[in-house]
C-alpha cells in the first residue's frame, strides 16, 4: 500500500500553545516534554496532527484515551491523545 | 473495512487478522494489525532471522548487552520468550555502567528489574572497574568523541565479561534504523571496510560472536513491542547523543523512511548485498583485503 504524505503541508486544524489551559472544546495533545497543547480541527487523522506538530510519524508512538493507535486512526475534538517519542539515542 | 475506505470517525481502523482495533499500521506490508497479531509478527520475524542467519546454536550461553533502554530490554523479553527450551540454550545478561551522571541510575535500575524478573544471571560492570574512571571523567579530561570513547570501552567491558562468564556470543538491541544508520555513516565517513561488514553479526576476539536479532526490526516497532507487552518505560536520553553524526543521519533516514516506507529495510539489504559479493571477490584472491580495508581501485 503507497501512502504519500510527504509532500501535504496543509493544517488540518490550528494548534493552540496550551501553557496549562487548553480549552474544553479542544483535543487535548499531551507531549513527551511533559507540555499540553490544544488542536482546533475536525476528523484530522494522526499522521495529519503528528505533521502539524512537526513531528515524523516514523519515530513516536501515539495514544488516545490509554490505547495505542494507528496513525491513520481519525480523531475526535474530544480526544485525549499522547504522543511518545520513540527516535532518540546515541 | 473495505479496501479504499477511510476508517470511520472514533474507531481505529480493524486488525487484518481478526478484526479487532488495530494498535498499529505497517506502511510497508500494507497491514493494520491488533496488538497481540503485532506480537506474533514480532516474535514470528525474529525467529527467522535467528534461523535463516543461524545466530544461535544448540547448547549456546548467549548473553544479552542489557543497558535497560527500550531496544536491549525487548530483546531480553523476546529471546527469554521465543527460544525453544528443549535447545539446551542458556541466557544471562551483561549491563554497562559508563558513569553517565542523571542518565544510568534510571537504566541501570530497568535492567536490575527486568533480569530479576526473567530469571536471568545478571552482571553489571563499570567503566571505573575496568578503565579506572568514568565516562564523564574521560569527557571532561578532553580527546575523543563521547561516543567513540564509551564504544571502544564499552565493547572491551562486554567482551571481558562475556568471556568470563563463558559465553559464546553476546546479543546486542541494534534495530532496522541503527543498521541503516551505520551504513549511511559509512558511506559519509567513505569507510569501505565498515560498509562491507555484516549487518547481522559478526565473530569477536576468541570465538566470542556478536549477534543482532533485531537488525531487522524498525525502531518503533521495537518500542511498540515493548509497550504492548507492558515492559517499556520512558527513560531520560544520553546526554552525549544530541552531539554525534548518528543524531544527523537519524533525521535524515527517518525522514525518508517515512515519506518512502521500506527505506530503511533496502539500505540494510543493499548492504548485505554489498558485503556478499566483497566475501566472493576476497574468496576468489582479492580485490579487497580484511582488516582497514585496502581497495585496489584507484
Amino acid at each position: 500500500m503507497h501512502v504519500d504524505h510527504g509532500n501535504r503541508h496543509f493544517l488540518p486544524g490550528y494548534l493552540r500553545d496550551g501553557g496549562g489551559k487548553v480549552s474544553e472544546d479542544a483535543m487535548k495533545i499531551h507531549l513527551q516534554d511533559g507540555t499540553v497543547r490544544g488542536f482546533d480541527g475536525e476528523a484530522v487523522q494522526v499522521w495529519e496532527l503528528l505533521l502539524t506538530l512537526e513531528l515524523n510519524p516514523s519515530g513516536v508512538i501515539v495514544s488516545r484515551n490509554g490505547r495505542v493507535i494507528p496513525e491513520d486512526t481519525i480523531l475526535g475534538w474530544d480526544d485525549e491523545i499522547r504522543v511518545i517519542r520513540v527516535s532518540h539515542g546515541g | 473495512m473495505m479496501p479504499g475506505f477511510p476508517p470511520l470517525p472514533g474507531r481505529p481502523p480493524a486488525c487484518e487478522l481478526c478484526g479487532e482495533d488495530a494498535v498499529f499500521l505497517d506502511r510497508v506490508r500494507g497491514c493494520h494489525l491488533c496488538g497481540d497479531h503485532f506480537l506474533q509478527d514480532v516474535e514470528g520475524r525474529v525467529r527467522h532471522t535467528l534461523r535463516g542467519y543461524r545466530l544461535i546454536r544448540p547448547g549456546e550461553r548467549i548473553a544479552v548487552a542489557l543497558s535497560g533502554g527500550k531496544d536491549s530490554t525487548v530483546l531480553l523479553h523476546l529471546l527469554r520468550k521465543i527460544l525453544p527450551p528443549s535447545g539446551g540454550i542458556t541466557l544471562a545478561a551483561i549491563t554497562v555502567d559508563e558513569g553517565i551522571s542523571g542518565y544510568r541510575d534510571a537504566t541501570l535500575a530497568v535492567a536490575r528489574d527486568m533480569a530479576a524478573r526473567l530469571g536471568v544471571e545478571h552482571r553489571i560492570v563499570s567503566f571505573g572497574d575496568l578503565a579506572g574512571s568514568t565516562l564523564d571523567a574521560m569527557v571532561a579530561a578532553g580527546g575523543e568523541h563521547p561516543c567513540s570513547l564509551c564504544g571502544v570501552h564499552r565493547r572491551k567491558a562486554l567482551r571481558e565479561t562475556a568471556t568470563g562468564m563463558g559465553v559464546t556470543a553476546v546479543a546486542t538491541g541494534h534495530n532496522l534504523n541503527d543498521e541503516a544508520q551505520t551504513v549511511v555513516m559509512n558511506c559519509l565517513r567513505g569507510d569501505l571496510s565498515g560498509f562491507t561488514r555484516s549487518p547481522v553479526g559478526e565473530p569477536g576476539e576468541g570465538g566470542l560472536r556478536r549477534i543482532k536479532p533485531l537488525f531487522r526490526i524498525p525502531e518503533k516497532e521495537v518500542a511498540l513491542y515493548g509497550m504492548i507487552a507492558g515492559i517499556f518505560r520512558e527513560l531520560p536520553e544520553c546526554p552525549y547523543a544530541g552531539t554525534a553524526l548518528r543524531s544527523e543521519v537519524r533525521r535524515m533516514v527517518d525522514r525518508l523512511e517515512y515519506l518512502r516506507p521500506g527505506t530503511l529495510g533496502r539500505i540494510v539489504r543493499g548492504q548485505e548485498e554489498v558485503g556478499a559479493l566483497c566475501e566472493a571477490a576476497r574468496e576468489q584472491g582479492g580485490l579487497l583485503s580484511r582488516g582497514r580495508e585496502k581497495s585496489r581501485l584507484p
